[in-house]
């Protein structure tokens, strides 16, 4: 119960503030400019504005939610009402759940409404997607947008807003860009080296998993549900070690009037 | 009001962005259509070729979507379940779009061709495929004529046109455009090119078939014999040369020269290079 009244509060914060808005505008405006675009007079092209769309929901929902994540804890030590809340009757977990569970599920309905935005564009292309792959890829998405605002409160739990930040994207770009193609790598990369490619690969969340663009925007129909249900699972498994991982750094952790 | 101490960094990066933005608008003014600069003005060239750079990452875009949307495949020894779930959730087979979905690609073409007005191909390619796969023979003669205002020192869009026009049955507008490719060929190709030279073996073909239909005999047979010296094998040519030797083609009536034109289709172009897949399908388009 302490948790659900902690997530209201982070909801409410995140619309307080401008990033949901500023972020919805550059959207709109990306897909404006896409729908702009003359195809050499030939109608009924949604696909790219699918796909664009969808990319840029990516980008902004992990926007979004990584730096609510990040800024949760230590802002509540600049401004001193960490002190309020832990003298309240609510556990150190709970606090982190809490934090947790609005970040994400912010950054989740942010990501549907981005979602919908880009399909109201493609629609006026004559653009259309399959309506369980979009569940699907929106369930994904959500899904991957937990492990991104675990982390993210897991390294605010002992490091300052900007470097929980810096971190937490330098894990999830390396994982989009880099960690998926370590497989690839790791055969030439002789026995040691290949040993702690893989290290670094089985370590580090594998957020292209959570990813079904291509499924949505190129028509390739829903995948299959034990496919979706083990990446579930994966990001399941991921946001409970890396809430247990906040929890552990958090639990004793001192906290000092005027320290920051 | 008080500013914050994020707000300069701020600043300098929205003026970055702004400028870069502006810089890179007016290098794609000032740098002309075939994408050279002059000596002197380093900003040109240096967008001039981050404009080269933007197309050719659209024409891959375009390659990937006519693949709906899988680009390289990549293949590694090491597998493990996270793999293999991925494999299963995003496909990676090959295909290809239906001719009728390669309205998909257009998006990308016209960004290809915005970015590098002198990329032929890619004029060459969205014109392909919007008279062969949308079947919108009007709109891929309109991407020839801009294509050809956008490279006039190059003979392969007023091909292309020419080929579009013989397909309609416009025999007197495509007997102008063959003129104006034949005038420009072998630009930008080199004299020796084989494509270059089997395009001229055609355009020789199809202008003699033209000037057969016109009645200009003696014209039908010289251009005619300099395509049959071309393409020695190719028995359209010596028919036609036949006919016109014994008297049989008469001004006015189609021969079966510009009658197979008019039905044969074109045979498909791919979007992408064969070398792009390192010879892993059979392109068969």
């Amino acid at each position: 119960m302490n948790a659900l009244i902690l997530a209201r509060v982070v909801w409410l914060e995140i619309l307080r503030r401008k990033d949901l808005y500023v972020l919805g505008l550059l959207l709109a405006a990306a897909l404006a400019a896409l729908l702009s675009t003359d195809a050499f007079g030939a109608a009924g092209a949604g696909r790219y504005l699918v796909d664009a769309g969808a990319t840029l929901a990516w980008a902004a929902s992990l926007i979004l939610t990584l730096s609510a994540a990040a800024r949760q804890l230590p802002a509540e030590e600049a401004r001193g009402t960490i002190f309020t809340l832990l003298s309240k009757p609510v556990s150190r977990a709970s606090v982190i759940v809490g934090k947790w569970l609005g970040a994400w599920t912010a950054g989740a309905a942010a990501a549907a409404l981005f979602y919908g935005v880009t399909l109201a564009a493609a629609a006026l292309r004559g653009g259309g997607v399959d309506g369980r792959t979009l569940a699907q890829a929106l369930l994904l998405h959500a899904a991957g947008l937990s492990i991104a605002t675990a982390l993210a409160l897991a390294l605010s739990t002992r490091l300052t807003l900007g470097a929980a930040l810096t971190v937490a994207w330098l894990v999830v770009l390396d994982s989009w860009f880099f960690a998926g193609r370590i497989p690839e790598l790791a055969g030439g990369a002789g026995p040691a080296r290949g040993a702690i490619l893989l290290a670094v690969y089985f370590a580090t969340p594998q957020w292209p998993l959570f990813d079904l663009r291509l499924r949505l925007a190129h028509g390739w129909g829903p995948a299959p549900a034990a496919a979706v249900g083990a990446a579930l699972a994966y990001a399941a498994g991921w946001t409970v070690l890396l809430l247990g991982l906040a929890w552990l750094g958090y639990r004793r952790r001192y906290f000092k009037r005027g320290a920051t | 009001m008080k500013t914050r101490p994020s707000d300069p960094a701020r600043a300098v990066a929205l003026s970055a962005a702004l400028l870069w933005v502006g810089l890179f608008s007016l290098a794609c003014e000032w740098t002309g259509t075939d994408g050279a600069a002059g000596p002197g003005d380093s900003v040109a060239r240096a967008f001039g070729a981050l404009r080269r750079l933007a197309a050719r990452h659209t024409l891959a875009e375009a390659d990937r979507y006519f693949h709906r949307g899988i680009g390289a495949v990549r293949r590694s020894d090491f597998d493990d379940p996270l793999q293999r779930i991925g494999r299963q959730l995003s496909p990676n087979l090959h295909e290809h779009l239906d001719p009728a979905e390669t309205r998909e690609l257009m998006p990308w073409l016209r960004w290809t061709v915005a970015a590098d007005p002198a990329d032929v191909e890619a004029w060459l390619i969205a014109a392909f495929w919007l008279d062969r796969g949308m079947g919108r023979t009007d709109l891929a003669r309109a991407v020839c004529r801009e294509a050809a205002a956008a490279n006039p020192d190059d003979y392969r869009p007023c091909l292309q046109w020419a080929r579009l026009l013989l397909r309609e049955g416009a025999w007197g507008p495509a007997a102008r455009v063959c003129d104006r490719a034949l005038a420009l060929w072998p630009a930008r190709l080199a004299a020796g090119d084989a494509d270059a030279e089997l395009d001229r073996a055609r355009l020789l073909e199809w202008r003699g078939y033209l000037y057969a239909f016109a009645g200009d005999r003696a014209r039908a047979e010289e251009t005619l014999a300099a395509a049959a010296a071309l393409r020695p094998d190719h028995r359209g040519v010596q028919e036609e040369l036949e006919r016109i030797r014994s008297g049989a083609a008469l001004a006015g009536v189609i021969g079966p020269g510009l009658r197979r034109l008019r039905e044969t289709a074109e045979p498909l172009r791919p979007v992408c290079e064969e070398h792009d897949h390192d010879g892993d399908h059979d392109h068969g388009h």
